[in-house]
């Protein structure tokens, strides 16, 4: 009876000690706040236009990799955003009445900053910068950061030069019958017109103008060129609405036009192949591929439409090399800078589709996490 | 994204009329071209005197409400005459835009081509009603009086956008 006791007499001692570890008060707690990292190579951001609201919308930012929702930045007026290339700050455009929808406008460019997704600061600017479905060259900074372009419709057009390092608007740049501001390097930025030219401005470091020159570029009674181009370093990607390719070397004195190609051969024309959608390609630089959504059954009303397949091109080359599918519908593309590149599309739903381009496999779809995206951003 | 789903909605409504659009372009220049003020160029549109709201007649067919109406080809928004106002005018207590662009689509009752302008109304946010999306004559923003992916509440009390109006301009084919 002894060993029968001294167990008994254990398993007591245990299972009283099991119960005050279950009933054991937890800690309070206090709230956090989060930071996150320096944007890696593959941080993502999606421009929320919001079509169904558009006077409070956002910037939702997101880990493509852990499929992760970072967080977000609110922005005023379905306010185009732009990154600056040493990734510590979000530019956004915004504006915002007194009264919601009415009273006094305000204008601000405000600089976020990525890792605690707060106003570093802001500036307070003339009421006119354009209001479109999100443009990605209708926001841009200078490769070194130093100027931030804002572009402006009122309908006339012009393109404002702020100074990040004085925090001071420093120019206003008339641009008529052109539109945007493709930057250029450090110092120049260049936009499209009307009558089918490319101007490129030239500006010194005080932001004033130095030199303008206009050179033709292409037709527009003959083609329509989509304006939402893709840019590798200083050369700029532009298609057709019919798949034709045309490269623009930026990097000289002088726009340099490179040979044009086509996207589709004539028997995939015939067959109704062509491209389409809003941000409708984007570039790998690493990879020196280009990636397009292309429509099967393509009519020339169909040119903004969305669409599930991807074609994928060497650059070099201009082959075709590759065919990417989503599971649903997307309308803008986006492909990070790296050597181990995603290829990114919002898709029509808000959700983020998001294909590993080492492998070309379609890795997930983050469904939901936005409302109307229009454009998605990398480093 | 009611408004992209009308895309799947509307693959055989294609009716403008691509002649129609250039003979229209090459009459009232282009803005872009020239390179001189805007506004001296534009359609403008003074929504007090606008049009009465018209019902569907025997020369006018069609459902206003609908995406399918002859005078939507290449609307971009929503419908006002789903927000409170009509295919003509703006809903209660929004005002109409200055500015705006123009398209051109074919009556299918006439078979004429109509130079339409498509008025933003404006102070109120979106009326998120009748999206619809359509671009049958809608050129590349270089050309933005005849682009539809810019607000065009302007010259307007407040940017802030509510619906679209559909107004008959005039006619777009010569002896028509």
């Amino acid at each position: 009876m002894y060993l029968p006791k001294k167990l008994a007499c254990c398993l007591m001692v245990a299972s009283s000690l099991v119960a005050a570890s279950a009933n054991a008060r937890l800690p309070n707690e206090t709230v956090g706040k989060t930071t996150l990292p320096l944007p890696d190579d593959h941080r993502s951001y999606m421009v929320d236009f919001e079509f169904n609201n558009m006077v409070s919308t956002r910037v939702v930012v997101i880990d493509p990799d852990n499929q992760k929702y970072l967080g977000m930045i609110p922005t005023g007026h379905a306010a185009p955003a732009t990154l600056s290339q040493d990734r510590k700050t979000i530019f956004t455009a915004d504006f915002y009445y007194t009264r919601y929808v009415r009273g006094e406008r305000t204008d601000v460019l405000t600089a976020w900053d990525s890792q605690t997704l707060s106003p570093s600061w802001e500036l307070e600017l003339p009421s006119q910068r354009a209001f479109t479905l999100t443009e990605r060259f209708s926001l841009a900074t200078s490769s070194d950061d130093k100027f931030v372009y804002i572009y402006n419709f009122t309908p006339s057009t012009s393109v404002t030069v702020v100074d990040t390092t004085k925090k001071e608007m420093v120019n206003e740049i008339t641009i008529n019958g052109c539109i945007l501001n493709y930057p250029v390097g450090e110092r120049r930025f260049a936009s499209l017109c009307g009558d089918g030219s490319l101007q490129m401005i030239t500006l010194n470091d005080e932001g004033q103008e130095t030199d303008r020159t206009r050179t033709t570029f292409f037709d527009p009674d003959v083609v329509k060129l989509v304006e939402r181009a893709t840019v590798i370093g200083e050369t700029y990607y532009f298609v057709t609405t019919l798949g034709e390719v045309l490269p623009l070397d930026l990097s000289g004195d002088k726009p340099k036009l490179l040979p044009r190609w086509s996207l589709v051969t004539r028997e995939e024309m015939a067959e109704g192949w062509a491209p389409g959608g809003w941000q409708l390609l984007t570039a790998a630089p690493e990879l020196n591929r280009l990636y397009v959504l292309m429509h099967p059954d393509h009519k020339p009303h169909n040119w903004e439409d969305p669409s599930q397949i991807i074609w994928e091109f060497d650059l070099k080359t201009g082959e075709k090399i590759g065919t990417l599918e989503s599971p649903n519908y997307i309308w803008s593309l986006s492909a990070t800078s790296d050597n181990t590149p995603l290829l990114l599309g919002s898709n029509i739903e808000g959700g983020l589709e998001i294909f590993d381009l080492s492998t070309g496999e379609h890795t997930g779809t983050m469904e939901g996490v936005t409302k109307t995206p229009t454009l998605i951003l990398n480093h | 994204m009611k408004f992209l789903d009308r895309f799947f909605e509307r693959s055989s409504r294609h009716v403008a009329n691509t002649t129609g659009r250039r003979q229209f372009i090459a009459r009232f220049g282009s803005f872009m071209a020239v390179g001189v003020a805007a506004p001296a160029l534009l359609p403008i549109d003074r929504t007090g005197k606008a049009l009465a709201a018209g019902a569907p007649s025997a020369g006018d067919p069609g459902d206003p409400t609908s995406c399918d109406y002859w005078r939507y080809c290449s609307v971009d928004g929503f419908l006002c005459s789903c927000c409170g106002g009509s295919v003509t005018s703006c809903p209660p207590g929004t005002e109409s835009s200055q500015v705006t662009w123009v398209g051109t689509c074919r009556n299918p009752a006439d078979g004429i081509d109509y130079i339409i302008s498509y008025n933003d109304c404006c102070g109120k946010h979106s009326c998120a009603q009748c999206a619809c999306t359509r671009n049958d004559s809608e050129e590349p923003m270089y050309r933005p009086f005849n682009n539809n992916d810019i607000n065009w509440c302007l010259g307007t009390d407040s940017s802030v956008y509510n619906c679209t109006v559909a107004v008959i301009r005039g006619v777009a084919t010569p002896g028509a």
